[in-house]
């Protein structure tokens, strides 16, 4: 009997692997194609863009701060395959404001010859760990702004910009051209941690916007053939990026701030390299994959939280199956862990 | 049986042909009534033989369900018995106060009558005065114990960051110095909408109502309940735990098309009370520390209800896309009296994840995840509901996309 589980576990994994090769890997086409990236000045964002840009793509990095925004464009147009061809700007916004999104995406689209961005990435964002009790109201709102509503805001000028109706011939030449609207969420979407009170809720909501969407623009997806009727101009694909922690300039400042408990309670997650995690997302993006996540730890995470989301992939299932099974053990063992902290500690230390 | 048949058989005038033809050496002319008992019972035998792989194989089968559905069936009611004779209250209201928040209609309103009648004092808290001062007459004539038990109402508007402090603090003053023992989330209403529909002012408006308005009362409770004190206070609160509870929805389990503006928020809600569910853990395990620590025990709950025909209700409806009507048209909305009596036994039952239909339970079941299993129902329903959703997920996108190709854009959302 465990001899027949064993093989099948075998074959399901080799399966697996062959699928892996067999899946088509040209689901993100960026060459030629204008890509908008916030939070594009440093950390993630801006290794995305310099990935990007070196596979063709025209890219408009949003910050708040100019002088980094200019460094980082120097960078990101040094890594462009053809810089004669390609085009590279900065615009310098607050995303929490509600105003900056819409504005943003006119001034791209009268910079990119009158033709909306294809591709819009949410990498706009940073952590201010704390315990709940122990945060100030102002730091709860500040993360909800600054890591949902930046997104939100951005999503919402995009769709509507994107759903504009069009002729069917401009249809017709955006068939094979799909635009992507992606966000960058948190395996804390996936589960909750104690000590990142005000992050959480951001990143959770994140990924109910993201699923909804992935929801909602499979309707806009189905008007595009409707035989008479006109519809969006091209298909729409939303992706949501689940990274664990990521060695960014902002990292350090997380750092100092994250209670002792937090730290240990992630003790098994390594931190990644910005240019490492960027390699993979746009690896599963070209896979098509609508969860992305980039190590084993959060592929399990994904695996057992992932629920309703639609699952992209035969690796998907198999996460989920083992996902399932792992955090049986794991959901009960923080519990425990938190409680024998606050019983070692003391209320003082604790937190 | 074979005996009765036999001699039935061997007594006929004229043998069946089928039988004959199972012989191998037919005689002509009269067949003798011993040939005919013996070739019946060679030709039962065969048949015999021909059904019963088919037939053990077949009984094995439902054999097999069988067990499965029996063994389901078994430990459940092993589980609910064993639960009921043992059942300990794990919410006792009885002389303790309990506060409210969208306690002048609705569910809000249906618990607060529910916890009056089991010995609670009660404080609503809404905006619309008049609203709050006639439901506060219902609760009240509710009572269990209406000369000792206190009832009172607040109006405050709950998006604004300063009332939950005042709310507390009243509370407290009112309660003869001691905040409130259980702090019930109740307020929200709900604006389906498309995302690319709805206005980024609605967007707003729906976290500020379901999110920050929970969310100011659990700062606020939580400064409260937190203040270290000696020993001697924490024995007197050993058996008395305090209760925060959030009402979510079950689409923080998953999030349904046209719920684009509560989507979000009910999810943000759910996150909190997971992170919550872990930080109070540290505060119960910092009682049993020598240092001074909190009073009581603290425990989280978070109700995640689906439809409920509470005023608000029709209003929903006259919003709500038409696809979204199909999406959840398996889901039979609740009357607000009869969720607040499930609501409440579950809380008694000690649940930190609480569910109020089938549905409700597996779509916890599914998005159950790393959140606390409390009892071998959840762990049942984790196990059910992930089989399940593996089938509803793509149903529910494939539903979306051929909504959209017969609409058209300009109907579709």
């Amino acid at each position: 009997m465990l001899l027949v589980v064993f093989s099948a576990v075998i074959a399901a994994i080799a399966g697996l692997a062959v699928m892996g090769f067999l899946t088509s890997r040209k689901q993100f086409e960026v060459v030629e194609r204008t890509v908008i990236i916030t939070g594009g000045s440093q950390g993630l964002g801006l290794e995305l863009a310099k990935q990007l840009s070196a596979k063709g793509a025209n890219i408009v990095i949003v910050a708040q701060t100019v002088s980094k925004l200019e460094h980082a464009l120097e960078s990101i147009r040094n890594a462009a395959v053809r810089p004669a061809a390609q085009r590279f700007m900065y615009l310098s916004y607050d995303l929490r404001s509600p105003d900056s999104a819409s504005s943003i995406l006119s001034k791209v689209t009268q910079w990119n010859d009158g033709i909306p961005a294809d591709i819009v990435i949410n990498c706009a964002g940073h952590c201010i760990p704390g315990f709940f009790a122990s945060c100030t109201a102002e730091t709860l709102r500040d993360q909800m702004d600054t890591l949902y509503w930046s997104c939100a805001y951005m999503a919402h000028s995009t769709l509507q910009q994107w759903t504009k109706p069009v002729d069917k011939q401009t249809q017709k030449s955006y068939d094979n051209k799909p635009r992507h609207l992606i966000f960058t969420s948190s395996v804390l979407a996936f589960m909750p941690l104690a000590g990142y009170a005000a992050y959480n809720p951001a990143k959770a909501a994140m990924r109910a916007l993201a699923d909804t969407l992935n929801q909602e623009v499979q309707v806009y997806n189905g008007t595009r053939l409707h035989p008479t009727e006109a519809g969006p101009a091209a298909e729409i694909k939303i992706h949501a990026i689940y990274p664990g922690g990521i060695k960014t300039p902002g990292f350090e400042n997380e750092m100092k701030l994250k209670p002792a408990l937090t730290n240990k309670l992630e003790e098994d997650d390594k931190p990644q390299q910005p240019d490492d995690l960027a390699r993979i997302i746009i690896a599963e993006l070209e896979a098509g994959r609508y969860m992305i996540t980039s190590s084993f730890v959060s592929n399990v995470m994904k695996g057992w939280a992932m629920g309703g989301s639609q699952r992209t992939g035969l690796a998907d299932y198999f996460w989920n199956g083992l996902g399932s099974l792992i955090v049986l053990f794991i959901a009960p063992d923080f519990m425990s862990k938190c409680r024998k902290w606050g019983k070692q500690k003391g209320l003082q230390a604790a937190i | 049986m074979a005996m009765d048949k036999l001699t039935i058989w061997a007594c006929q005038r004229k043998p069946q042909k089928k039988v004959l033809d199972s012989v191998e050496d037919p005689p002509h002319g009269e067949i003798s009534v011993s040939f005919r008992r013996d070739s019946y019972r060679k030709y039962a035998t065969k048949l015999d033989e021909a059904r019963a792989p088919a037939l053990s194989q077949a009984s094995h089968t439902i054999g097999m369900l069988l067990t499965i559905i029996a063994t389901f069936v078994a430990i459940s009611s092993a589980y609910a018995i064993m639960n009921f004779l043992t059942r300990t209250n794990h919410f006792n209201v009885a002389n303790r106060t309990v506060v409210v928040t969208g306690g002048s209609q609705g569910l809000g309103l249906a618990v607060a009558r529910q916890l009056a009648a089991k010995g609670a004092n009660i404080v609503i808290v809404a905006q619309t005065v008049s609203k709050l001062e006639e439901a506060l007459n219902t609760i009240r004539s509710a009572a269990a114990n209406p000369a000792i038990q206190k009832f009172t109402y607040l109006s405050f508007d709950l998006r604004s960051s300063d009332s939950a402090p005042a709310i507390l603090a009243k509370v407290t003053e009112w309660n003869n110095g001691e905040p409130p023992d259980v702090v019930f989330n109740c307020a929200g209403n709900c604006i389906p909408s498309f995302f690319a529909s709805s206005s980024v002012e609605t967007l707003r408006a729906q976290m500020d109502t379901l999110y920050w308005s929970c969310t100011y009362m659990a700062h606020a409770t939580l400064q409260h309940w937190l203040k270290p004190v000696g020993k001697g206070v924490q024995k007197s609160y050993d058996a008395k735990p305090r209760h925060l509870i959030f009402t979510s929805s079950v689409v923080a389990f998953m999030p349904i098309a046209g719920y684009a503006p509560y989507n979000p928020a009910k999810a943000a809600m759910r996150s909190l009370a997971d992170t919550l569910n872990q930080e109070v853990q540290v505060y119960n395990g910092a009682r049993k520390n020598p240092q001074p620590g909190p009073a009581a025990e603290i425990k989280i709950h978070a109700i995640y209800p689906t439809g409920i025909l509470s005023p608000g209700f029709e209003n929903e409806e006259k919003l709500k896309p038409a696809l979204t009507k199909k999406l959840e048209e398996d889901d039979q909305p609740q009357q607000p009296d009869e969720l607040a009596g499930t609501i409440i036994a579950e809380l008694e039952a000690g649940k930190y994840i609480i569910t109020a239909s089938l549905i409700g339970h597996i779509m916890k079941g599914w998005a159950m995840g790393g959140s606390q299993r409390v009892g071998i129902m959840d762990y049942l329903y984790t196990w059910l509901g992930s089989i399940i959703v593996l089938f509803i997920a793509p149903d529910f996108m494939s539903k979306c996309w051929k909504w959209g190709r017969e609409k058209g854009l300009q109907r579709a959302s």
